[in-house]
């Protein structure tokens, strides 16, 4: 979002200001970023290309809607009164026969920001945590033994349920995998309806079942599945959940941040960051995976978080995206450079709703605030 | 093997500057093998720079390394911590593991690069012989048959010798053909067959490298179509940036600016340099001769001071007659020496006659440079106090990649060639006046201006 005018003026603005932008420019960089995914994922070849990240993501919303398509199919066919024909029966159970991908990969329903950042973010973690795995001695959830150790009832409960949520990031495979049940509520309903949309359209044009009973029965099936939907059970919300009950043992601390990062478990490092500055787990993890990497020092800064121990962190997931020395070393001059008053006024804008933010963003507030004009 | 270290960690301590200080047996031994000594600077580099961040981060960093161990890899844990102005290492894990191995889809990649170091240009073509991917800087060959790139050799009945082997998908070779860019490069061509999963020809593999030229083969030169004009210019700008790469990084290899490197090492990056720079000036006077050659070059006809020229010239060249212990005598003359030519091509030539001199004259040598006009000719004579060149070679150093008594990978062998062809493109003539043991005089003559052809003037 910075032109040149901007950049002309970054030496004379307030130290705030400046970080105020930097907070501005990596969340435009974020939606950017989620926008370009969106727009690559579904152009004509992008199904062929060989690019890694681009095929998980393909590889991804594949499987997702495959699944859904698959449960409401399974709730439509069980619901088929007598009288429809046998061959749609038949069309519902057959196992190989994608009905709702090929028709919804000719609309606009598959592009939307809060689906493709869910999936561009569990590509994201799963790549840097293995990279984490990696540079760590011993790959091994010792930090989810020790919460276990704690011998705190509900902390327990709620380390179990993080890593029953965390079993469903890796497919049989060890490739990401995204759950219909961890996408965000929104993002979920949404899904779900333009799914059975599509599966409408198929029982119309090729069963010729009437609208009114259509509708009627994927209707039907989609409540169901909503109904059967906790919210809360998705890895972020567990994440979420299990950082609050640790924020309110006091437990947060420096210590407990780096050995989640150190062991790739970036679902608990994310939540428990964003407990600790009161931002969204959304919000911290684009910090975590801002591309110019200095937002993560910032709200790293704005928890007064120890420097051996944020320089570490930054050192940790610089090195794992490959940042050179030069790189690393300003990263951390930048932490040491910062105060924590203007850490915090830079992460201000993320404590607000994500909607907000979005159209300050689309509006060109945050470029007015960032430039001082 | 080495049990007893994965117990105890290994440690060592590297102070400010970088240097060794400290170092359990181990640490000495792998400091040793990668050409270090204790107290010298840390000569193991994957340990050096992780110290180096650890220093500048000022933080406790602990990661996986493998470094080169003598033939074997060592797989260590490494924990750096800052200390003071320097850092404490210690290594746990320590493990041999055998080296690591090319991947096997790098084969045909390695392939390509050995080919290529016997081989001036692959070109790779179809069935019918038509290319399907040229080399770099020649994209105009995209679809060519070879019989429009390549003049071939011809057997009793006509056919090309590669026509016939292709029929038959087997090897062949042409030790007489000529690549039909600019005035034509005389090349062997050797060609592979290339077979596809099934068993089939997929087409062939050429491999085309210079030869000398064929002295009795009159004939082609004139006759050459000009295949693509941008051909030299490509062919620059393909090579220079590579090749400027590979010297850079070759000088720093050799600077050690990135740390302690081993001797034979710092020994093999100035050969690669050499090597770049020789192929560097190949290039640069490839191109220069693909353009003097073209039927249409025609230097400027400007009036041009030689005397003037020459101290120019001399002056270009002042640092690098310094660095060879060489000086340059330049005189002024009394009057300026007019001559009809091209200015730029005047300078080139003279720079090329200056270094030339430089790089034959012994240390202490002299080399002059002198202008002076004898009725309706100019002249420059350059001359140095080298070893001289004998009768018989005089006129084969003018003879294109001609590089006599001279192998330590400097000039390209085309530098005097180009320059005698500019001479004589402006009307004038380069030659060469020397004997064994009393260096070498070259004079360049062009015409003197016509404003100035009357003596006096």
């Amino acid at each position: 979002m910075m032109g040149l005018d901007d950049e002309r003026l970054e030496g004379e603005r307030p130290a705030g200001t400046r970080w105020l932008t930097d907070a501005v420019r990596a969340l435009d960089g974020l939606e950017n970023r989620v926008g370009r995914a969106a727009s690559e994922l579904f152009h004509n070849d992008a199904f062929n290309l060989s690019d890694q990240h681009r095929a998980q993501i393909t590889q991804l919303m594949r499987a997702l809607i495959g699944a859904i398509e698959d449960e409401l199919r399974i709730r439509v066919g069980n619901a088929l009164p007598a009288d429809l024909p046998a061959g749609l029966a038949a069309a519902l159970g057959a196992a190989h026969v994608a009905i709702a991908l090929p028709l919804l990969e000719r609309t606009q329903l598959l592009r939307e920001p809060d689906l493709i950042a869910a999936m561009l973010r569990r590509v994201d973690e799963h790549r840097l945590a293995l990279r984490l795995g990696r540079d760590s001695p011993y790959h091994s959830a010792d930090l989810a033994q020790r919460l276990l150790d704690l011998g705190d009832e509900a902390i327990a409960e709620a380390v179990m349920a993080l890593l029953i949520a965390e079993s469903r990031r890796y497919d049989q495979f060890g490739d990401p995998a995204l759950a219909r049940t961890d996408l965000p509520p929104g993002p979920h309903r949404r899904l779900l309806w333009a799914v059975a949309a599509a599966l409408r359209h198929y029982l119309i044009r090729q069963h010729a079942v009437p609208d009114a009973q259509a509708d009627l029965l994927l209707a039907g099936a989609v409540r169901d599945l909503l109904d059967d939907h906790d919210d809360d059970d998705t890895l972020e919300g567990r994440a979420d959940a299990l950082a609050a009950l640790l924020g309110g043992a006091g437990l947060l601390d420096d210590a407990l941040l780096s050995a989640a990062l150190e062991e790739g478990w970036l679902a608990l490092f994310t939540a428990a960051i964003a407990q600790r500055a009161g931002i969204d787990s959304a919000g911290v993890w684009s910090m975590v995976a801002d591309p110019s990497g200095m937002m993560l020092g910032t709200v790293l800064r704005a928890i007064d978080c120890g420097r051996d121990a944020a320089v570490t962190m930054i050192w940790r997931i610089g090195s794992a995206e490959g940042a050179d020395e030069e790189v690393l070393v300003e990263r951390a001059d930048g932490f040491d450079r910062l105060a924590v008053r203007d850490a915090a006024e830079a992460v201000l804008i993320w404590r607000l709703d994500p909607n907000y933010r979005r159209a300050v963003i689309e509006i060109g507030g945050g470029r007015s605030a960032g430039d001082g004009r | 093997m080495n049990a007893h270290i994965a117990v105890r960690p290994v440690h060592g301590r590297i102070d400010g500057q970088g240097r060794l200080v400290e170092a359990d047996p181990p640490l000495l031994h792998l400091q040793e093998q990668a050409g270090g000594v204790h107290g010298g600077g840390l000569a193991v580099p994957q340990l050096a720079s992780l110290a180096r961040l650890a220093r500048r981060l000022r933080i406790t960093i602990s990661r996986r390394v493998v470094a080169a161990h003598g033939d074997q890899d060592v797989d260590l844990w490494v924990r750096v911590k800052p200390d003071g102005d320097g850092v404490e290492l210690a290594i746990t894990g320590w493990q041999d593991v055998a080296p690591s191995q090319p991947q096997p889809g790098l084969e045909a990649v390695r392939w390509r690069d050995f080919s290529r170091a016997g081989a001036d240009w692959i070109f790779e073509t179809d069935t019918m012989l038509r290319v399907t991917q040229p080399p770099v800087g020649m994209p105009g060959a995209l679809g060519q048959p070879i019989d429009l790139l390549f003049a071939l050799s011809r057997d009793e009945a006509g056919g090309s010798r590669i026509a016939g082997a292709a029929r038959v998908h087997e090897r062949f070779e042409d030790d007489g053909a000529v690549l039909l860019v600019g005035a034509g490069i005389p090349v062997c061509v050797a060609g592979v067959p290339l077979v596809d999963g099934l068993g089939g020809l997929a087409g062939y593999q050429l491999l085309v490298s210079r030869r000398s030229p064929d002295p009795s083969g009159a004939g082609h030169g004139a006759d050459f179509i000009l295949f693509d004009e941008a051909f030299g210019t490509q062919l620059g700008r393909a090579m220079r940036e590579p090749l400027d790469r590979i010297i850079a990084n070759a000088d720093a290899i050799q600077d050690r600016g990135d740390g302690p490197v081993r001797h034979d090492y710092t020994a093999y990056a100035e050969d690669i340099a050499g090597a770049g720079r020789h192929l560097l000036a190949l290039v640069e006077d490839l191109v220069d001769l693909q353009t003097i050659e073209r039927p249409d070059f025609r230097p400027e006809a400007d009036v041009v001071d030689l005397a003037d020229t020459a101290l120019r010239a001399a002056g270009l060249l002042g640092v690098r007659a310094a660095n060879h212990h060489v000086r340059i005598d330049a005189a002024a003359p009394a009057q300026p020496v007019m001559a009809s030519g091209d200015f730029r091509r005047i300078l080139q030539v003279l720079i090329n006659l200056l270094s030339n001199a430089i790089r034959h004259s012994p240390a202490d040598g002299t080399v002059w440079i002198r202008c002076e006009r004898e009725g309706d000719i100019a002249a420059v004579v350059v001359a140095d106090d080298g070893r001289g060149i004998a009768e018989q070679d005089q006129e084969k150093i003018f003879d294109r990649f001609e590089r006599l008594g001279l192998r330590d990978g400097s000039g390209s062998g085309l530098g005097l060639y180009i320059s005698r062809r500019l001479a004589r493109a402006m009307g004038g003539d380069l030659g060469v006046d020397s004997a064994p043991g009393r260096g070498a005089r070259f004079v360049l003559t062009l015409p003197v201006a016509a404003a100035f052809d009357r003596p006096g003037v």
